[in-house]
């Protein structure tokens, strides 16, 4: 029999019930080779449709993070870099998104509700943002900012407060757009991440509640 | 390196203390992810209530993993279950839970052990799934089954604080109780030998945040030494926590095996067992097989047999979202050790 885990990579991340597909398990797994680090995008299940489920998700994470293809269920950034962290938040996004509705790439812009004002992730090349506000953004943008370190693994420049840059030197505006949506929202975004981490552990009887 | 023994006979021979061509690769408790439920279609909650998904999955840490053990029983609620408690059965990527705030019982007296305890679908199905795991595997494939002791029956059908208060409170209440749950023990334990087990973990949360040395002698270790006798086969002992303060005790029980936690050194509990009972588990569950990365777990794992560890395994049942990668890593770290001695 041929071995289902064999060359698959390391796992990068994991839903391991997928609300829209019968609750089967998809994961990434992020692959290292001479061109440079692609993901896979796996689940073991054998159901009916779950290989159109499986494109859906490539193709969100096309669109929503501007990968593209290198193979079958196989997408890298066009740097060939590896972004580990971005890529996992693009996948969960990438899960979540409804089935029905296509994605779309999202604006370098939000309305953000706690400023009260339109800020802006401005592409100053070479894998580098400024972030402003149509107003006095002060303090907000530097938490913005500090925010996508979280989100996106990005490097900062102390002497430009707002500003960042991909360590690959390469622009990823689709992947800043939708990251820059969970900016403010970024301690709900890590909570999730640890209510995931913490899922799934069999407690004994005395540390249950 | 040279195998001259069947999974089976090596995983038996280390629970009788004798000679081994390797050491053995054991899951005395689950190793089920939710990758591996997809693969053989075998998901939660049905994996814990139906035999041939139980089966399915069981099978896997086998014939995917590498293990040279399969161990059909991955939850620690089967037999409260059958004692009626009321469940929280959970889906597939979640344990099912006892609802130990609802307990079903107050006083001793009110323990009810059924004489048709392995009769409930929630424990038939066990046996049932032994039955297929010992047709499908045959004979070189050590299966292990599970029987619940008495003080983690307690806790869930007396609630945790409860039973914890009486036992400060009433001594000979708790005595009693302890008493009166052993049937369960036993029964279970039994009927999973006559469906084909080979060996059965015993859980028995005395856990070492909540449970001190000094308890454990005083209430439990006579009756692990009673169902060292009056269960056929070998037993593993599994409480979690760190437990060396009660290691010594443990190894006079005449159980085949502790299985231990990671809080606990692999080679200060060899010396405080001193050879009298073999050791299994020890390779961290949330930061290492869960979290970290296959290296990771390699070094837990050669550090547990440079240490002279008599089986090697995780420490509990490991969390559902485990990667397999790290799972095998444990078989790999064990042949390439052997490789190496």
């Amino acid at each position: 029999m041929e071995d289902p885990f064999a060359g698959l990579g390391m796992r990068v991340e994991l839903v391991s019930t997928d609300k829209y597909f019968r609750d089967v398990s998809i994961a990434l797994y992020a692959q290292e080779n001479t061109d440079g680090w692609c993901f896979l995008v796996r689940s073991f299940s054998s159901y009916d449709g779950i290989k159109a489920r499986i494109g859906f998700i490539l193709d969100g994470m096309k669109t929503l993070g501007g990968m593209e293809t290198a193979g079958e269920d196989r997408l890298r950034f066009p740097c060939r870099t590896q972004h580990l962290v971005a890529v996992r938040r693009l996948f969960l996004q990438a899960c979540k998104a409804k089935p029905e509705v296509a994605a779309q790439e999202l604006s370098l812009s939000l309305w953000d509700k706690k400023s009260e004002l339109m800020v802006t992730a401005k592409a100053r090349g070479a894998g580098t943002y400024i972030l402003s506000a149509d107003g006095n953004g002060g303090r907000r943008l530097m938490a913005l900012r500090n925010a996508m370190i979280k989100l996106a693994d990005v490097e900062t420049d102390e002497e430009v407060g707002e500003q960042f840059y991909f360590a690959c030197g390469h622009d990823h505006h689709a992947l800043v757009g939708l990251l820059l949506q969970s900016a403010p929202n970024v301690r709900a975004v890590m909570r999730e991440f640890e209510m995931n981490a913490s899922k799934g552990v069999l407690l004994a009887p005395g540390s249950q509640k | 390196m040279t195998q001259s023994m069947t999974s089976r006979e090596r995983v038996l021979a280390a629970l009788h203390g004798e000679q081994v061509d390797r050491t053995p690769i054991c899951n005395p408790t689950s190793v089920a992810t939710v990758e591996l439920m997809d693969l053989v279609n075998a998901p939660f909650p049905d994996a814990n209530r139906e035999a041939e998904p139980m089966a399915r999955l069981a099978a896997t840490a086998h014939t995917i993993l590498g293990f040279d053990t399969v161990m059909p029983v991955f939850s620690i609620i089967q037999e409260s279950s059958a004692l009626g408690c009321k469940m929280q059965w959970e889906g597939k990527d979640n344990w099912p839970t006892v609802r130990m705030s609802e307990p079903i019982w107050e006083h001793p007296d009110d323990v009810y052990v059924p004489n048709d305890l392995i009769d409930h679908p929630d424990t038939k199905c066990v046996l049932d799934a032994i039955k297929l795991l010992r047709e499908d595997l045959g004979p070189d494939v050590a299966i292990i089954g599970k029987t619940m002791g008495p003080w983690s029956l307690a806790y869930h059908c007396f609630g945790v604080e409860r039973f914890l208060l009486l036992s400060l409170d009433d001594p000979e209440a708790t005595k009693k109780i302890l008493e009166n749950l052993k049937k369960a023990t036993i029964d279970f334990g039994r009927a999973q030998i006559e469906a084909g087990v080979d060996a059965l973990t015993l859980p028995d949360h005395a856990t070492g945040d909540l449970v001190s040395g000094e308890y454990y002698h005083r209430y439990l270790k006579d009756l692990h030494t009673e169902f060292a006798k009056a269960i056929p086969c070998p037993l593993i002992l599994h409480i979690c926590g760190r437990t060396v303060d009660r290691m010594g005790f443990i190894a006079e029980t005449g159980m085949a095996a502790f299985h231990y936690d990671s809080k606990n050194g692999a080679a200060e509990s060899m010396e405080k067992v001193e050879g009298r009972i073999a050791l299994v588990g020890n390779i961290n569950n949330p930061e290492t097989l869960f979290a970290k990365n296959p290296d990771d777990v390699k070094a837990e794992v050669f550090a547990n047999l440079d240490a002279g560890v008599h089986m090697i395994g995780p420490e509990c049942a490991i969390p559902l979202q485990t990667s397999i990668a790290n799972l095998r890593a444990i078989p790999e770290a064990v042949h390439e050790w052997h490789d190496r001695h």
